[in-house]
């Protein structure tokens, strides 16, 4: 069984509206529905897990009902950060799922998630254990200390950038969650930094450069303008799950291009 | 003076189309004169460079006539790299230009900066000496030998992710190339990493996430739905 765990436990302090960004409406449809839809017409996915910001549970239900998404099956309380919403919802399934389920980790505010990379997430996490979908990354990268100066860059080719889908074992990563608990570990956004702190070894799976994370409302403007892209069918799309439509692969051994 | 270098001699194979991307149209003029059409309205800039690819100077001049780019004064030929492109434009400039002046380099690929990042990065570099225009990262980074796993995480509060423009000196800029080359720091992608390989700190400006690079078909469609949303067509 594979279950789609969706992270909704956000409040959105960046956007700096009282709507949490994840309920924010485009085009008359909450930006987490068209997350929900995603996976509702994914045909590798059984079921839908929602950790959800509280007070918003109901909201979620009637929004989901009236956009078909009848994979939605549970609705659990979110937790303050990502770890703890989605350890919420992992212990939700303790009596439900069997420990080689597969759980595909996924942020409410990551919209425009494809079937192609639902697909290789899950297949990579069927092969290896885990799937996190990432891409490499365009730009160079600086690190900082203080974010007003930096020193030492990174060489681009050395780094992924990590989103989510993430796919994993359901007894692994229940055991992730609560192995982190015992250790202390608290303030991770996503499971792969606390995976990684506890020693696993991760696989990446194809992700996209279109499967931005909406924090701000600049995000909302490149949101809009991604969602016409999609309907644009002057866009000819591959079949294969990992090249792009410039055929670039987008994950694989990084290469120096000059 | 602040004058503007645009970064046009990027032959990028990744691309895959004949047309080089900086050169590639969009609503029927290539992507490099949105990128010049922003410095020309920009009131802060005096003057456009064009550092072009080898054999592309003639279009570049010939659209910049007809889109009335009259700020354009040179368009000299790039390097193979960001830094030997950078070099080319810094020695240029300092033939006519004052060591006191202002240059922006900014690659032509990212035609959707706004003027608000422009004027930051010419702000912080008065104030501090330079302006890296950075963002910070939604995504987190894990180091990887293979592209296949993962082995370290790094938060993606410790980095910024570096864009274009960035803003310096014209003669500090012309040393610190002169030290990089003593120190055999050759073939650079960006400035700002020749910089910090000097054992300098760099100084970010204000980046955005709408600052799209076209690297890819799919970012070029990315662009069209931008620019016809900030022109109101969507």
């Amino acid at each position: 069984m594979n279950i789609a765990l969706i992270l909704a436990g956000g409040s959105g302090s960046r956007t700096e509206q009282s709507v949490p960004k994840q309920f924010i409406s485009i085009d008359e449809k909450p930006i987490i529905i068209y997350t929900l839809e995603a996976f509702q017409n994914h045909s590798g996915v059984d079921g839908i897990i929602v950790s959800c910001i509280d007070g918003w549970h109901d909201v979620l239900r009637g929004y989901a009902s009236a956009a078909g998404i009848d994979k939605l099956r549970w609705v659990v309380d979110g937790g303050e950060n990502g770890q703890a919403s989605a350890r919420n919802a992992l212990l939700a399934l303790e009596t439900i799922c069997e420990e080689d389920d597969i759980i595909i980790i996924h942020d409410a505010v990551r919209p425009m998630i494809s079937e192609e990379i639902i697909t290789d997430c899950i297949a990579k996490a069927e092969e290896c254990g885990s799937g996190l979908s990432a891409i490499r990354c365009q730009e160079t990268i600086m690190m900082t200390e203080n974010g007003r100066c930096g020193h030492a860059g990174i060489d681009r080719n050395d780094i992924m950038r990590v989103q989510t889908p993430q796919a994993y074992r359901y007894g692994r990563v229940l055991w992730a969650h609560k192995e982190a608990l015992k250790r202390g570990i608290t303030n991770a956004v996503y499971t792969n930094t606390l995976m990684m702190e506890l020693g696993e070894e991760l696989y990446f799976s194809c992700g996209s450069n279109k499967n931005i994370k909406i924090t701000t409302l600049e995000d909302i403007d490149i949101f809009k303008a991604l969602y016409a892209t999609k309907r644009d069918t002057w866009l000819k799309r591959k079949n294969s799950g990992c090249m792009d439509s410039a055929g670039i692969e987008s994950i694989g051994k990084p290469h120096h291009v000059r | 003076m602040n004058i503007a270098v645009i970064l046009a001699a990027g032959a990028d194979p990744t691309f895959r189309m004949d047309i080089p991307k900086q050169f590639v149209n969009v609503y029927n003029r290539p992507v490099i004169v949105y990128t010049m059409e922003t410095f020309q309205q920009h009131p802060e800039i005096d003057a456009i460079m064009v550092a072009c690819l080898k054999g592309w100077e003639s279009m570049v001049e010939a659209y910049a006539k007809q889109f009335d780019i009259t700020k354009l004064e040179w368009v000299i030929q790039g390097g193979g790299f960001g830094q030997e492109t950078s070099k080319r434009a810094v020695d240029r400039l300092a033939e006519e230009c004052d060591g006191g002046d202002i240059i922006i380099l900014h690659d032509a690929i990212r035609p959707l900066v706004s003027h608000n990042v422009i004027s930051d990065s010419i702000d912080t570099c008065k104030r501090k000496g330079m302006g890296i225009a950075a963002v910070t990262s939604m995504d987190n980074v894990m180091m990887t030998d293979d592209g296949v796993t993962g082995k370290l995480s790094i938060s993606r509060h410790a980095f910024r992710r570096i864009q274009t423009p960035q803003t310096y000196f014209l003669g500090e800029l012309k040393k610190a190339h002169e030290e990089a080359l003593e120190k055999g720091i050759r073939n650079e992608n960006d400035t700002n990493n020749m910089i910090s390989r000097l054992g300098r700190n760099v100084y970010f400006s204000k980046g955005s996430d709408l600052n799209l690079k076209i690297n890819t078909v799919e970012d070029v469609a990315m662009f069209k739905a931008l620019y016809a949303m900030k022109n109101g067509d969507i």
